[in-house]
């Protein structure tokens, strides 16, 4: 706002208004409304066709690619555990059938028999620990629906459990392993160390509605996420059926993924979003739970509401959230939620970011902008005013400005010049000749004043002469009686004191010859004279006075 | 004009300096760092450091825009190997985790040039809180590059429940375990008692050795060599020797904690930390089961001369990273770790030592800080420990790590191979005594023929 108050708008809004637009800030103005109209264009062009994409949509997409690659990533490596518990499942029936026929025993004769036991888990020990080492896993265990013990608490089942111990790489093969569950004869003749959490047998409700679990078509089962008991650990476990020779199912075999390895094995990184977190999630009404490959969402009790908004999902973990998108997945028989997020402060940011550097290059494009049209302006305009203002000192344009218009603009003006300078010059000229003609003009008006000064004292001369010779009373008659002429007669009066002739008097009055003898007989006869010459003398002598009367008349 | 152009120059420069410049050193929510960790305190069913990073995680690195993702969880030998292969690219291996937890030989093995120093970023006011002794540890070439969070020192662990069974039966006091002399007595009587058991298993001997070498005026390592020829050292050997070679302490590899939970010994020495590792259960090869007391006492002395333990422990390593907001993310999180509060809550729940003054002295003025019974018995220990014996800290030296490795293989094997002939040539009809005496020469002149390979 104070850089608006400083720049003054409203008074430089005036200032056009009243006082015009100089050449210089009009082109200007005019130069930066075609680089505004094709910038808008382009900017539209370029919107239009995707390439100028607002940047929400642009984390959505590279969002949506990286959660398809990993999608199918996730696919491929579930199938591939699952392809190895299934050929895990077949070594372990293919065996356990063995040891029993060798035997003579049926799998119900394991039951409460810990030595049969025990010799069967040294003999599947093997095949556990070659299927562990080749399956990308954490750990490997099969169960069998028997016991030593079934008179214990809790239903426990026999079987055997490795994990790995130091795992620190999703590259597992040779680290050692740790016994979680199983005999501590097999134990000590594999020489295994135990792990802190170890026990003889196992808790697990696998078996619960296992023959529900693999119907027909169910190749294999992968777990929910859940607590390792004994450990700190989480973990999803893929598992399928083991089955005697009746097609039975007597056990389950499978592998443990847990945090750690999903960690390990799930790694998502995108150039411009940095790194991203992703998940296997299960959803039960509207909450997620399951594996991340951040230890720090592992931790959350894996409660995660999302909330779809604007495109993206909201994961919100309580104290921070994340945005990212989510995509069905159907793994063995169930379908799971692949996400992919980031926090959403980061999120923000990136958004931030990209606005701020569109800003920034508008800015910079509008700033260049007006530095080059003012530049330009000066440029094309100010040799044109310098032109102007030499043209206005009377100096001679120095160099030709080389713009067409304008030199023939100059050329036009040039000739105007000469014909105005003739023009001037023939004006002069008829001047001089007025002037000399208004000489000869004045001259002639001083002799003709003198001469008419001179005819003025000759006529009032003869006018005193004719008083002197005019008989008093016939003048006075003659004045008496000029009252009593018809206005005809007395037209023809005015016209002999004009100085006409009887042929211009019968021709101005449309007479006839004798028409104006009848006239003459009657102003003679009214005005006791007897001669047009007797007339003029009288009316001469009447004009004398009453110019002499009318200016004693002024005097006065 | 002028000045109206000049005020859109600076204003679209400050915007460019705002888009470049902003943050680009410190972590924050809307730039936040991950930083991977590979640690050791923690066992398969419990991590007490882990739960700190969670707490971390939650609070100041929501605050901050850190992340703390530990991708293992596992043995200071497994991290050793583990670091080494990252920093020889050896295939398969992993890249080296922004935060490591090591002994100070890793430095050595990683390369001191590709550790970050932490006393560019603590203050000195701040270093100043660290316990002098394990500070000091830290450093190398007047560099610190290993920030202690969590010291332990050596204790004794008993199976209390199978151990008062056994002095209920033979009238053993438990004070014969004060000294090595009456443990080894100890020892061998529950050996004979038990028809042939071990009583314990040695966590490390090259710690035995070097403090029984203190304990008698000498040294164990002098010009970056065993001195296994000093006199000191046969004192601190032949008894050892001629327990294990009579048998009851059990000379395999692996966690002594396995074997509690199999009953294959009773008593171990090792890390205060193993309290963490120690079963509340044993199982039997019967199947059944028995819930169990553990007692630890004091590291015991030889022959009650100069006592003195080891401090143990390594410490935080950070590797140096050219994008510096992870290396003051790693900075950040080691500083919250080693706060009182916060260090005191870590270290109590995984039976170790606080690393600065103050959280050492409110650790051993009220033993009720320890939120968790079971480990009373441990910082009780510890607490008479501090007030009787000397604390080393193990010489750092050349080939120190690859030594120590050598020294423990070599007097295992030593006193196997001795052991196994002893029990032999005794049921062959030997005379006891004349084999004992012959086999405890020959064993130390076996350890120093293949230490000095």
């Amino acid at each position: 706002m104070k850089l608006f108050r400083t720049l003054n708008l409203k008074r430089i809004r005036e200032h056009i208004k009243t006082g015009g637009t100089s050449m210089r800030r009009r082109f200007t103005a005019y130069i930066i409304s075609a680089i505004a109209m094709v910038l808008s264009l382009i900017l539209l062009l370029l919107n239009i066709f995707g390439i100028l994409n607002p940047i929400t949509p642009q984390i959505m997409d590279r969002l949506d690619t990286q959660l398809s690659s990993y999608v199918s990533l996730v696919e491929h490596d579930y199938d591939k555990v699952a392809a190895y518990a299934i050929s895990f499942a077949e070594q372990l029936e293919h065996s356990i059938q063995n040891y029993l026929t060798t035997n003579n025993l049926a799998f119900d004769d394991l039951q409460n028999n810990s030595e049969y036991l025990n010799e069967l888990q040294e003999i599947l020990y093997d095949t556990l620990y070659l299927n562990m080492q080749i399956t990308p896993s954490s750990g490997a265990f099969y169960i069998l629906n028997t016991t030593v013990n079934t008179s214990s608490d809790v239903s426990r089942y026999n079987g055997l459990y490795l994990k790995y111990i130091n795992l620190y790489s999703e590259n597992a093969v040779n680290n050692k392993i740790s016994l979680y569950r199983g005999s501590v004869t097999t134990g000590k003749e594999c020489n295994l160390t135990f792990h802190s959490g170890w026990q003889n047998e196992m808790q697990t409700d696998f078996f619960d509605d296992c023959n529900k679990v693999f119907s027909p078509g169910t190749h294999y089962v992968l777990s929910p996420t859940v607590n390792i008991p004994e450990t700190w650990e989480r973990a999803r476990y893929i598992y399928v059926p083991v089955y005697d020779f009746k097609e039975n199912i007597i056990g389950v075999c499978g592998f443990e993924i847990n945090d750690l390895y999903f960690q390990l094995s799930n790694k998502v990184n995108d150039s411009k979003l940095g790194q991203l977190t992703c998940a296997l999630l299960d959803e039960a009404g509207g909450v997620y739970s399951g594996q991340f490959n951040s230890s720090r969402y592992n931790t959350f009790d894996s409660l995660v509401n999302t909330t779809d908004k604007n495109g993206y999902t909201i994961f919100d973990f309580g104290n921070e959230k994340c945005v990212g998108r989510t995509t069905t997945v159907t793994l063995g028989k169930d379908t799971f939620t692949a996400a992919l997020m980031l926090p959403e402060p980061q999120f923000r940011r990136i958004i931030n970011t990209g606005q701020l550097q569109t800003l920034c290059i508008i800015l910079l494009v509008v700033f260049f902008t007006f530095i080059s049209c003012l530049f330009l302006g000066k440029k094309f305009v100010s040799p044109i005013l310098k032109t102007i203002e030499q043209i206005k000192s009377n100096e001679e344009p120095t160099v030709p400005l080389n713009i067409r218009e304008i030199d023939d603009l100059f050329a036009f003006l040039e000739e105007r010049d000469v014909i105005y300078e003739k023009k001037l010059q023939s004006l002069e000229e008829a001047r001089q000749l007025a002037e000399e003609e208004a000489q000869r003009t004045k001259l002639a008006y001083e002799r003709a004043l003198a001469q008419y000064s001179l005819a003025q004292s000759e006529i009032q001369h003869l006018s005193e002469n004719y008083k002197k010779d005019i008989v008093l009373e016939d003048y006075e008659f003659f004045i008496c009686n000029l009252s009593t002429l018809t206005p005809t007669e007395y037209k023809i009066y005015e016209l002999y004191l004009d100085g006409k002739d009887a042929k211009e008097i019968i021709k101005i009055m449309g007479f006839t010859e004798n028409t104006l003898k009848y006239h003459n007989k009657n102003i003679y006869s009214k005005l006791g004279i007897s001669s047009r010459k007797q007339l003029l003398r009288f009316a001469t002598l009447k004009q004398h006075q009453d110019k002499i009367g009318s200016s004693e008349d002024s005097k006065t | 004009m002028k000045r109206i152009l000049t005020k859109i120059l600076l204003f679209s420069f400050t915007i460019l300096c705002l888009c470049s410049c902003a943050n680009q050193n410190e972590p924050s929510p809307a730039n936040p760092v991950t930083l991977t960790m590979w640690h050791v305190y923690g066992s398969q069913t419990e991590s007490p450091l882990n739960n700190a990073i969670d707490e971390f995680n939650r609070t100041v690195g929501v605050e901050k825009g850190i992340t703390i993702n530990v991708v293992s969880v596992t043995s200071s030998s497994a991290i050793d190997k583990a670091l080494a292969a990252s920093a020889m690219g050896e295939p398969g291996a992993e890249d080296m985790p922004d935060l490591f937890t090591a002994y100070p030989r890793v430095a050595e093995i990683v390369g001191i040039e590709k550790l970050l120093r932490w006393d560019k970023y603590f203050t000195e006011e701040e270093l100043s809180l660290f316990h002098n002794d394990f500070l000091s540890e830290g450093y190398f070439d007047n560099q610190l590059l290993m920030l202690p969070i969590a010291k332990s020192t050596e204790a004794l662990f008993i199976n209390q429940t199978l151990f008062d069974r056994f002095c209920n039966e033979t009238g053993t006091s438990i004070s014969a375990l004060n000294s090595f002399e009456g443990l080894f007595q100890v020892v061998r009587d529950y050996y004979d008692w038990s028809g042939g058991q071990n009583f314990m298993q040695f966590n490390d001997y090259y710690n035995y050795a070097y403090i029984g070498m203190k304990a008698y005026g000498s040294e164990l390592i002098r010009d970056n060599r065993l001195q296994l020829d000093d006199s000191a050292f046969e004192k601190v050997w032949i008894p050892l020797a001629q327990t294990a070679i009579y048998g009851g302490i059990c000379l395999e590899d692996g966690y002594a904690a396995s074997r509690w939970k199999t009953v294959e010994i009773i008593a171990n020495t090792g890390s205060t930390a193993d309290v963490l590792y120690q079963p509340k259960e044993v199982i039997y090869s019967d199947n059944t089961s028995e819930s169990i007391d553990t007692l630890a006492l004091p590291y015991p002395t030889f022959s009650n001369n100069n006592p003195g333990a080891i401090y143990r422990g390594g410490g935080l390593f950070a590797t140096k990273s050219e994008d510096e907001r992870k290396n003051r993310a790693a900075y950040i999180f080691a500083k919250w770790l080693t706060e009182e509060a916060n260090n005191l809550n870590f270290v109590t729940q995984a039976g170790y030592l606080p690393v600065t003054d103050n959280a050492f002295n409110t650790l051993f003025s009220d033993i009720n800080v320890v939120k968790n019974k079971d480990y009373h018995s441990v910082y009780n220990a510890v607490d008479t420990m501090i007030q009787n014996y000397n604390f080393y800290a193990l010489p750092l030296y050349e080939n120190a790590s690859e030594i120590q490795l050598d020294f423990e293989s070599n007097v295992k094997t030593v006193l196997k191979i001795a052991h196994n002939q002893y029990i032999k040539r005794i049921n062959e009809g030997e005379n006891p005594s004349t084999v004992m005496e012959e086999l405890i020469t020959n064993s130390l002149y076996e350890l120093k023929k293949l230490s000095n390979k």
